[in-house]
């Protein structure tokens, strides 16, 4: 393995230039460019197929770009265990026979090295990171024995003991109540002291518009990116959802999510 | 108290029977710790297949007149290796390709048996095992390959944790996805070479996956997991090996007979997992805990 790249601290957290990417043949991302200051909260809005998770797994260096550039602090990415990346739940086994605090511990894993186990200093993170998203009670809980919005404070707890100062939440509210949304957002407003940028899929444009610094609009391509009354316009949206978008003579749009892009 | 003393000692006078002895008792010990990640990942075909894969290379070492071990080991490596190779370069998937590899491997390897004059009697042995015919060279190489496995599992423990819980995480991690796996893969082969000895290529597959599977139904940490699946292993060897020898029975499926049934029990009994239990009780696993032990 090699060692983690150093950070550039000039250079902004996030930039990308004409990124282009392909997956599975096609293309998933086209000429994307945009640049995220430290400490941003940034919701990445868009239908589904229009290349969100594509985007985040460049970030975290699982996708290579086919075409322009991404960096992070600076550097390409692929060498950074600053990125922390939560996946849409869906794609983990939650049957699987591990503990809270091994969940959280799993972000320590590039820290403590190849050959060996964690510390007591290690396991004192894991505890401070649980107490960071309310969840110190839990730690002796299989992980598929929580609600899913426990289950999203644990894994944000994993980005904390990983010290990510990126972190990339893949709809992290899809399915949750108000209170577990709020919750989430309690222990983002913490972290964007430290400072750690949060870039978010979601589907919710209200919560975009409220919750967040800046919105990208994406469908392949960039379609908006900025401040959130200047992105979510109905002109906007109507390119990025197109014909799944209904405006309403009052002026609210609703965004039909069942039949919207190609899957 | 005499009579049971003297009826479990009995059969260790015999040194054959006492070798039979460590050998079920390393193999019960350590297969079932890679069973675990077998279990847990969904691989009990690739185990089954893996098994059945190393034939040719039993044979052939046979007729070269080197330990059976060592050729099965080869080929159960370079197995492993192909099988990983072909998936993750084609459009073929795994299952396809363990499929592809294993019924080739099974045809080569019969064919070369059927060379030889004593087919019938050495298929049997590799078929289904030969507990009581290991000699100190095998129980030591068992000795040596169980040391390894063990100690592997030990090392790249977090490492595997992550792999199998949450590959994307590994990959963000930048851990080395492809080695930790075919690590792992080489292992596998490792424990089922040593498991051939006990069980034969037919069964090797209930070693893998039966005292992790029942094991499974009593944890929800993996290295307790690895720890009951271990308990469960050696106790289906011993157990088994008495009663190859009191009801003179074959002795590779005699252990898997009582690993069944210890699954069994514990598929019907399981405290809040078992059928019963879940048929009769509400379960409590859902509350709320509201104090916790220190670790």
């Amino acid at each position: 393995m090699s060692l983690p790249q150093q950070h550039d601290s000039q250079a902004p957290p996030i930039r990308a230039d004409r990124l282009s990417v392909r997956y599975d043949g096609n293309l998933g991302l086209e000429q994307v460019s945009f640049t995220v200051a430290a400490g941003e909260r940034v919701a990445v809005v868009g239908p589904n197929g229009a290349g969100k998770t594509t985007l985040f797994k460049v970030l975290a260096g699982i996708l290579q770009p086919a075409a322009g550039s991404v960096e992070i602090h600076g550097h390409a990415p692929g060498r950074h265990v600053c990125v922390g990346y939560v996946p849409q739940r869906a794609t983990i086994n939650l049957d699987f026979p591990v503990s809270v605090a091994e969940v959280v511990m799993m972000g320590r894993i590039r820290e403590i090295g190849l050959l060996r186990w964690p510390s007591r200093a290690d396991w004192s993170r894991v505890d401070s990171a649980l107490t960071r998203v309310g969840m110190q009670f839990y730690r002796a809980r299989p992980i598929g024995s929580l609600s899913s919005g426990q289950q999203q404070r644990i894994f944000l707890a994993q980005t904390v003991a990983q010290e990510a100062d990126i972190v990339l939440l893949d709809e992290p509210l899809t399915g949750l109540d108000l209170p577990s949304q709020e919750v989430i957002f309690e222990i983002l407003d913490d972290l964007r002291h430290r400072p750690v940028t949060v870039l978010v899929a979601t589907h919710d444009l209200s919560l975009a518009s409220s919750h967040f610094d800046k919105v990208l609009l994406l469908n392949r391509r960039l379609i908006a990116y900025g401040e959130p009354q200047a992105t979510i316009t109905p002109q906007n949206l109507f390119e990025a959802y197109g014909g799944h978008l209904h405006v309403f003579a009052d002026g609210k749009l609703l965004v039909d999510t069942h039949h919207e892009g190609r899957q | 108290m005499e009579p049971i003393l003297a009826w479990l000692v009995e059969p260790l006078t015999y040194p054959f029977m006492l070798r039979g002895l460590w050998a079920a008792l390393m193999i019960g010990l350590v297969v079932p710790v890679l069973g675990c990640y077998v279990v847990l990942r969904g691989m009990a075909f690739y185990g089954d297949a893996l098994a059945h894969i190393i034939l040719p290379g039993v044979v052939v070492a046979f007729l070269l007149g080197w330990p059976l071990a060592v050729g099965a080991l080869i080929v159960g490596v370079l197995a492993a290796l192909t099988i990983g190779g072909i998936s993750s370069s084609t459009m073929i998937r795994e299952d396809s390709a363990i499929g592809v590899v294993f019924a080739g491997a099974l045809a080569l390897g019969v064919v070369l048996l059927s060379l030889q004059r004593s087919y019938a009697v050495d298929l049997a042995h590799i078929l289904f095992g030969d507990l009581l015919g290991v000699s100190p060279a095998d129980l030591a190489l068992m000795a040596g390959l169980s040391s390894v496995a063990l100690l592997t599992v030990l090392l790249f423990y977090k490492e595997f944790l992550v792999l199998s819980f949450d590959r994307v995480l590994a990959t963000t991690m930048q851990l080395p996805v492809r080695t930790l796996n075919n690590l792992l893969y080489v292992l596998l082969a490792v424990v089922v070479v040593i498991s051939i000895q006990a069980v034969g290529i037919a069964l090797v597959v209930a070693m893998l996956v039966t005292p992790a599977s029942a094991a499974y139904l009593l944890t929800r940490r993996l290295g307790r997991m690895m720890l009951l699946a271990s308990a469960i292993g050696a106790a289906s060897g011993v157990i088994g090996l008495y009663a190859s020898f009191y009801l003179d029975v074959a002795s590779g499926p005699a252990i898997v007979l009582v690993a069944t049934a210890i699954f069994g029990l514990i598929f019907l009994f399981a405290p809040g997992r078992g059928y019963l239990w879940k048929t009769a009780y509400v379960p409590v696993q859902n509350l709320p805990v509201l104090v916790e032990k220190e670790r």
